[in-house]
Formats: structure tokens, C-alpha cells, sequence
């Protein structure tokens, strides 16, 4: 993983994204005030993407925006990765409960994905609150396989037998054999999600169904700023939709470069014939 | 005494029937047979590792929590090493305090390799490591799975020396588990033709 970072790439990418972030939680909120005599003007030195159908400033709007998805973001995220794992580990402990989780998986699996969002995120009362539950319940299951095949592999790897045979205690052999090579899939994992879980939430928040749209968030601006789209005030969306577009390719390719770094390391498990 | 009587397994539709044997402290048998019948299963069931289908299996107690007195060699060494630990961790396993280091000598596996990969030493080296590892104090009976199938003759003799004496002075009660009749006649005092 510390060679993912040493490329200039990724970590002129990340310093980016986390400057960005800085920016936006220091970024004054003064210009987003209603001045109707500022509206709809388009992007210029004084307004970086214009103002909105209020005289808003759409930057620093945009920019509040960002943040507020990335913290539910997050926050549903680091949820998700955690009942995955939790899951996982309890697939491992006998065949019932492999035999329920593998049930659990592929019920939520089958389900249509915006659908269950939907309703989740109206069980949980709507709102920050039920968006976050929404993402954290409905984005769990592929994680929970992919780490429940990975653990089953190592499961079967003679090495890990042969730690038992040696008498150390389950504990100690999970915590030596089994989570040094889950935990760094488990993090790549999580910060794939996450591109996925801010789309989610932004269509969640566009279709009415997730954030307070007076509160700035990257849904609520782009759903407001569709109707303003065929009066010719295309910043509204594009700037917003920009900003969103690129935070999120900086996340993927961070994410990729983790995984190839990941397969170049130390092998997670063997491949051998009898023992695969 | 480790001792096997009508077992068998299943694995989905596939049945194995292992042959009935004994083994007492300070016995060598040998167990040969053509590959395919399972021989690789019966090192695992002797080692406690997978649970018998039927029949019936005479296993050394221990106390839980502590080493197996059985313990399982296999052919493929670099599977039986965490790759992510260094040689001096993995002895560490099931070595308490710096023991090994004698037999390290004794099976000649330099001391500098100690801090190395698995991936980092070679297959005959680190089958010795493998031994080692296996040959703690409390050790038993071994049960030796083609552990020198894939290497050279002088290695093999190698190894082999180095364990006939280890088991001389331990007694310790090892099964031997090839397809090559030659080695076995060397090795061991009785041999079992495994036949389907």
C-alpha cells in the first residue's frame, strides 16, 4: 500500500482531493447569501461558477456541498465496510451461520438497488439520518462476499491449519494469519464504495428522497438545477456536476492504484490443486 | 498409539476408504500408493485437521491450547508458510523461546536465512524449515506427506539422514507417505501398499 502512495500520480491525487476538502471546510460561506440582485450570472472571476436563480455564489455552494456528501458519505461507508466485515467473520465461525449469510447476501443482492435505497431510506425516517442508513445497509453485500471468499481461501491454506496444529488459540490465529491479508482488501474495498456510495446518494437526494434540498448537497443542487437547465443557465449544473465528476475520478483511480499495488505484494493466498 | 480402523470419507460424491494401520512410538511405516486414493486425506485426518466420515480414529490427548503431538509435514513447503512472515516468525509459531536453533544445525539451515521470506529461500531449504518447525519438543508421531518428492537426491539424503537420527534418539513415530517404493524400503521398517 505505501508503494501505491510513493507513485507521483497517486499522490499528487490524493494531496489534491485532501486539499480540495480542506478548501471546502475552510472556504468562507459569506458569498452563499441571497443577493437577487447577483442572480443567474454566469461564471466569472468574482463568482468561480457563477451564481444561482437566488444570487447565491455556486462555488462556495458547491464546495459546502462536496463536504456535507463526503462526511454521509463516510460516515455510510465506514458503516457498510464494517457490518461486511463483522459478516465475513461470522461466516467463518461454523456452517449455520456460512449457511445464513450466504442467504443474507443473496437476498439483498437480488434486490433492485435504487428501489431498496428508496425504501430504507423511508423506513429510516428520510433525511441525513436515513440516507446514511440507506447507504449503510444496501451497499454491504459485495463487500461481505468478496471478503467471505477471500477468508474461506485462507481458511483452507495449509499454513493456517498448521497454526491450529501448532496450539495457538483461534484468536491469535485470526489475528495473525487471517486479518493481515483481509484488512487490506477490506480498505480497497471501502474506498471503492465510497464513488459509488456519493452517486447513490446524490440520485437518492435528486429523486427527493434524501437530503433537506435548502441545505447544500451535491443531489439537492443538480435536482434544483435541472429546472433551470432549458433557460440557458447551464453552470448551474455543469460547475456542481464538474466538481462532483472529478472528486470521484480521483477516488477510483486512488482505489485502482491500491489494488494493483495490492496484487503486486506478498500473495494473499495459494492456488495450489489439492488444497485450493 | 495412533491407530485407524475402517475409515473412510466423503467429499460430496466421492468416497475414500483408508486402510486400517497402527503406529506406536519409534515405528517408521511407510504408506504407499498409486496417487488419486487419498493419501494426502489420511495425512490430514491423522493430523486432526479433518474430521473422520466413519470408522474410527486412536489419537495421543493433549491438553487444548497446546501443540498437537501429531504433527503434519506436507510436500509443497511455501504453502505451509505464511508468506508474509520472515523464517525466524514462522519457527516462532510453535517454538517457544530459541530452541530450533539447534536442530537448524543440525537439518543445515543457515542461521543468516532466519530473517528471510518464505519466497526468499530455496524449496529444499525450506522444507527443512518446515521440519524444524514440526519437530518441537512435544512432538509425537510425524506424518511425513511426500516431503522430499520434489527435491534432489542429495538434498533428500539430506533430510532423511537428519530425521532417522532425530526419530532414533526422540522415538518418535513416523509415516511415511510416498509413491516411491525405493525411498520407503530405505526408510522405514514396515510398508503398506494402499491399493483402491
Amino acid at each position: 500500500m505505501r508503494k501505491a502512495f510513493a507513485q507521483p500520480t497517486v499522490l499528487t491525487l490524493s494531496l489534491c482531493l485532501l486539499a480540495l476538502i480542506v478548501l471546502a471546510g475552510l472556504w468562507p460561506s459569506s458569498g452563499a447569501e441571497l443577493s437577487l440582485l447577483d442572480k443567474n450570472l454566469p461564471p466569472s472571476l468574482n463568482h468561480l461558477f457563477g451564481t444561482d436563480w437566488l444570487g447565491r455564489d455556486l462555488f462556495s455552494r458547491s464546495l459546502k456541498a462536496l463536504l456535507a456528501s463526503f462526511y454521509t458519505g463516510g460516515l455510510a461507508v465506514a458503516l457498510s465496510c464494517s457490518i461486511a466485515l463483522l459478516l465475513a467473520m461470522l461466516a467463518q465461525v461454523n456452517c449455520a451461520a456460512r449457511w445464513c449469510v450466504d442467504l443474507l447476501v443473496d437476498v439483498f443482492m437480488s434486490l433492485p438497488h435504487l428501489l431498496l435505497l428508496i425504501l430504507l431510506a423511508l423506513a429510516f425516517g428520510g433525511a441525513q439520518h436515513g440516507l446514511i442508513m440507506a447507504i449503510a445497509l444496501s451497499h454491504w453485500p459485495r463487500l461481505t462476499r468478496l471478503l467471505r471468499f477471500e477468508m474461506q481461501a485462507i481458511a483452507n491454506a495449509p499454513y493456517f491449519q498448521l497454526a491450529k496444529q501448532f496450539g495457538q488459540s483461534p484468536l491469535t490465529v485470526i489475528r495473525r494469519h487471517m486479518l493481515p491479508h483481509v484488512i487490506p482488501q477490506w480498505l480497497v474495498g471501502g474506498v471503492l464504495l465510497f464513488p459509488h456510495a456519493l452517486t447513490h446518494m446524490a440520485a437518492l437526494t435528486f429523486l427527493g428522497f434524501g437530503l433537506d434540498p435548502v441545505n447544500p448537497s451535491m443531489g439537492a443542487l443538480l435536482s434544483q438545477a435541472s429546472q433551470y437547465l432549458l433557460t440557458g443557465h447551464w453552470w448551474l449544473a455543469l460547475c456542481p456536476g464538474g466538481l462532483l465528476l472529478i472528486s470521484l475520478l480521483i477516488l477510483s483511480y486512488i482505489a485502482n492504484a491500491l489494488i494493483t499495488a495490492l496484487r503486486r505484494g506478498p500473495q494473499t493466498h495459494v492456488s495450489g490443486g489439492e488444497f485450493a | 498409539m495412533l491407530q485407524l480402523r475402517n475409515a473412510g470419507l466423503e467429499y460430496g460424491n466421492t468416497q475414500i476408504r483408508f486402510p486400517d494401520l497402527t503406529l506406536s512410538p519409534g515405528q517408521r511405516l511407510g504408506l504407499f500408493g498409486p496417487s488419486g486414493l487419498g493419501k494426502s486425506s489420511l495425512a490430514k485426518v491423522l493430523a486432526g485437521i479433518e474430521p473422520l466420515s466413519q470408522g474410527e480414529l486412536t489419537l495421543p490427548d493433549f491438553a487444548k491450547g497446546s501443540a498437537n503431538p501429531v504433527q503434519w509435514a506436507i510436500q509443497q513447503s511455501e504453502f505451509a508458510f505464511n508468506p508474509r512472515l520472515t523464517i525466524k516468525q514462522s519457527l516462532r509459531e510453535s517454538w517457544r523461546g530459541d530452541g530450533f536453533m539447534v536442530l537448524l544445525d543440525l537439518y543445515g539451515v543457515e542461521p543468516g536465512w532466519l530473517n528471510r521470506r518464505p519466497s526468499q529461500i530455496s524449496g529444499g531449504q525450506l522444507q527443512r524449515v518446515n521440519l524444524v518447525r514440526a519437530l518441537i519438543p512435544s512432538t509425537e508421531y510425524l506424518i511425513c506427506d511426500e516431503i522430499t518428492a520434489h527435491l534432489d537426491m542429495i538434498t533428500q539424503q539430506q533430510i532423511w539422514q537428519a530425521l532417522d537420527e532425530e526419530a532414533y534418539r526422540r522415538k518418535l513415530g513416523l509415516l511415511v507417505i510416498s509413491h516411491d517404493e525405493d525411498l520407503l524400503n530405505l526408510v522405514c521398517d514396515d510398508v503398506l501398499h494402499w491399493t483402491a
